[in-house]
């Protein structure tokens, strides 16, 4: 039953991809001539796209998995823990006081800033990392979210429409040449949460096994933290604000594959790169030409995802 | 030869010493009981042992080492640490997390077919964690820290939650181990007839301190016991081991 599912995933990926490359386009028209329109439209727009769709999908599900395990709590992802909404307010003040930085610098400044503000609190309180942490970002994010909301007022209406975009993620402005660039920093920030999974898998059974069992609990919590923050400026900057798949991919992959992280990470990674294709698909054709922000797809086909899946579990809240 | 020197060390949570200058020497192979009330410090004691709680002051030498010296992996190599009196209600599969005590040898193989047979996991090893059974889940984690192979265990309560057949069972397999490969085992207890007959050495503590340290014969007197858990007691001999047997009475009597 399992090995089904599995394989069924593995088609699903390969179809999708072909899907979002290929549709509308003629294989042969572009092999055919280079200098044509569609070669120009599948290099600039369709092959950044997709490849974009399918790094962000598994960068945001492996977070989650990372960030759900460190804290322990099956609801943690980026955007609860309110590291999307600190990346958006850099964002936002960047591109209003026309800051002559990268959007990405920008959204990892707004992050260390606003985490350095969380991190003191949290330690200065409670000496250690726990569910207070969770707490103060679900503040940060209400509060950081607001906030980029009254900043818009202050756009010209001209900016205000890419900014609302943006705000609720969107593949349609993609530059092919940053797309690369940070697939190459997804992929190592991958591999390095793939070589850190034993340790997760001895972290999760709290801090007397792990000290216990050769891991130094602090340190590595704090190295995951870096390294979650880094890869979601990342997604931000390149996407803005995606929802929700932090949470349901992790968690659906989760009963399949049990609290082996190595195999969660990898599968999670696998169906968060096709869920989130799926909906840029949707997004983009289902009222073409006019483009839908993806949370609005990742918000409700979660949401109903979720819905089925607390039904069917019961003990989902036990980690 | 002793691997474990203790000198006089203090340690704690918070603003308390909880553990307050203790000093005891541990020899090479032996199993060394510690008892005492609740909150006197056993858990605590062992804990500092292992690394887990910081070490206020005083000293402790492992193996001719300090051991704020070892780094994590070598330290975990030495020492191992089960605590039965946490909660595991995660979704790992029995045989993955006894597996997972491989981690400071990088995951080099042991015989675990023979592990699984001793203490009858066959039936549970692709059950999750938290679906055990108290019982079950007392098993996997002592079986855990054998997979671990450390030169010294280090237990808290290792048969708190067991019934006799299986504490006698367990207690049974750790004294093999401990007279066959020449482990050094430390481990707390509540029920004292058990540290008497499986014990080289008991430890009484008393309020983060020793009270009385030596042999069963030495440490098991009714005058310290009846002070110390603050109620009447007898000691009599137990007819099998002629080691002291202690009952406790009921106020009725």
């Amino acid at each position: 039953m399992k090995k089904i599912f599995y394989i069924f995933l593995v088609l699903v990926f390969f179809l999708n991809i072909f899907f979002s490359l290929f549709y509308n386009l003629s294989v042969l028209e572009i092999v055919k001539n280079i200098n044509k329109t569609e070669y120009q439209i599948f290099t600039q727009i369709r092959l950044p796209r997709t490849i974009a769709t399918y790094f962000v999908g598994a960068a945001l599900a492996v977070v989650g998995c990372v960030l759900q395990s460190l804290f322990l709590n099956p609801l943690c992802e980026g955007y609860t823990l309110g590291i999307s909404s600190c990346a958006g307010i850099g964002v936002v003040v960047g591109m209003i006081f026309n800051l002559p930085l990268n959007k990405f610098f920008s959204s990892f400044l707004g992050v260390i800033l606003s985490m350095l503000v969380v991190f003191f609190l949290v330690f200065y309180f409670k000496k250690t990392i726990d569910i207070s942490f969770v707490l103060a970002g679900i503040v940060l994010n209400s509060l950081f979210s607001g906030i980029i909301i009254l900043l818009t007022f202050f756009f010209d209406p001209y900016k205000l429409h890419y900014v609302l975009l943006w705000l609720l993620g969107s593949f349609s402005s993609l530059e092919p040449n940053y797309v690369y660039i940070s697939c190459v920093i997804f992929l190592c920030c991958f591999i390095f949460f793939i070589a850190y999974s034993y340790k997760l898998d001895i972290i999760v059974l709290g801090k007397d096994k792990s000290t216990s069992l050769g891991v130094n609990e602090q340190s590595v919590k704090n190295l995951l933290i870096f390294v979650c923050i880094l890869v979601l400026s990342l997604c931000v900057s390149l996407v803005g604000i995606v929802s929700f798949v932090g949470i349901i991919i992790p968690n659906i992959v989760k009963a399949l594959t049990g609290l082996i992280h190595k195999r969660w990470f990898i599968w999670s990674m696998i169906s968060g790169g096709i869920f989130v294709s799926i909906c840029d698909n949707l997004a983009r054709n289902l009222l073409y030409p006019t483009e839908i922000p993806i949370s609005v797809f990742t918000g409700i086909i979660g949401s109903i995802f979720f819905v089925i899946y607390v039904i069917k579990r019961t003990h989902i809240w036990k980690y | 030869m002793e691997i474990l020197k203790v000198k006089n060390i203090f340690s704690g949570y918070g603003k308390y010493d909880i553990i307050r200058n203790v000093s005891f020497e541990v020899l090479e192979s032996e199993f060394v009981g510690i008892i005492g009330p609740n909150a006197v410090g056993k858990s605590t004691l062992l804990k500092t042992l292992a690394r887990i709680v910081k070490l206020r002051s005083g000293e402790i030498i492992i193996d001719n080492k300090e051991i704020r010296k070892y780094n994590y992996k070598e330290f975990a190599k030495i020492v191992g640490f089960a605590s039965t009196i946490t909660d595991y209600s995660l979704n790992f599969k029995v045989k993955d997390f006894i597996f997972l005590a491989r981690y400071p040898w990088d995951f080099s193989d042991i015989n675990y077919e023979e592990l699984y047979e001793e203490f009858e996991l066959r039936p549970i090893l692709n059950k999750p964690l938290k679906d055990l059974s108290s019982g079950e889940l007392q098993r996997v984690l002592i079986a855990q820290v054998i997979a671990q192979t450390p030169k010294i265990y280090i237990l808290d309560e290792p048969v708190s939650h067991l019934d006799i057949g299986h504490q006698i069972s367990i207690l049974d397999k750790l004294k093999k181990i401990n007279l066959d490969k020449k482990v050094t085992i430390l481990a707390s207890f509540h029920e004292l007839n058990l540290a008497i007959e499986y014990c080289d050495k008991l430890i009484l503590l008393f309020n983060g301190e020793i009270k009385k340290i030596g042999s069963a014969e030495e440490v098991i007197d009714y005058r310290i016991l009846e002070e110390v858990y603050n109620t009447k007691v007898v000691v009599k001999t137990n007819p099998i081991s002629n080691k002291p047997y202690v009952i406790a009475v009921p106020m009725m009597w």
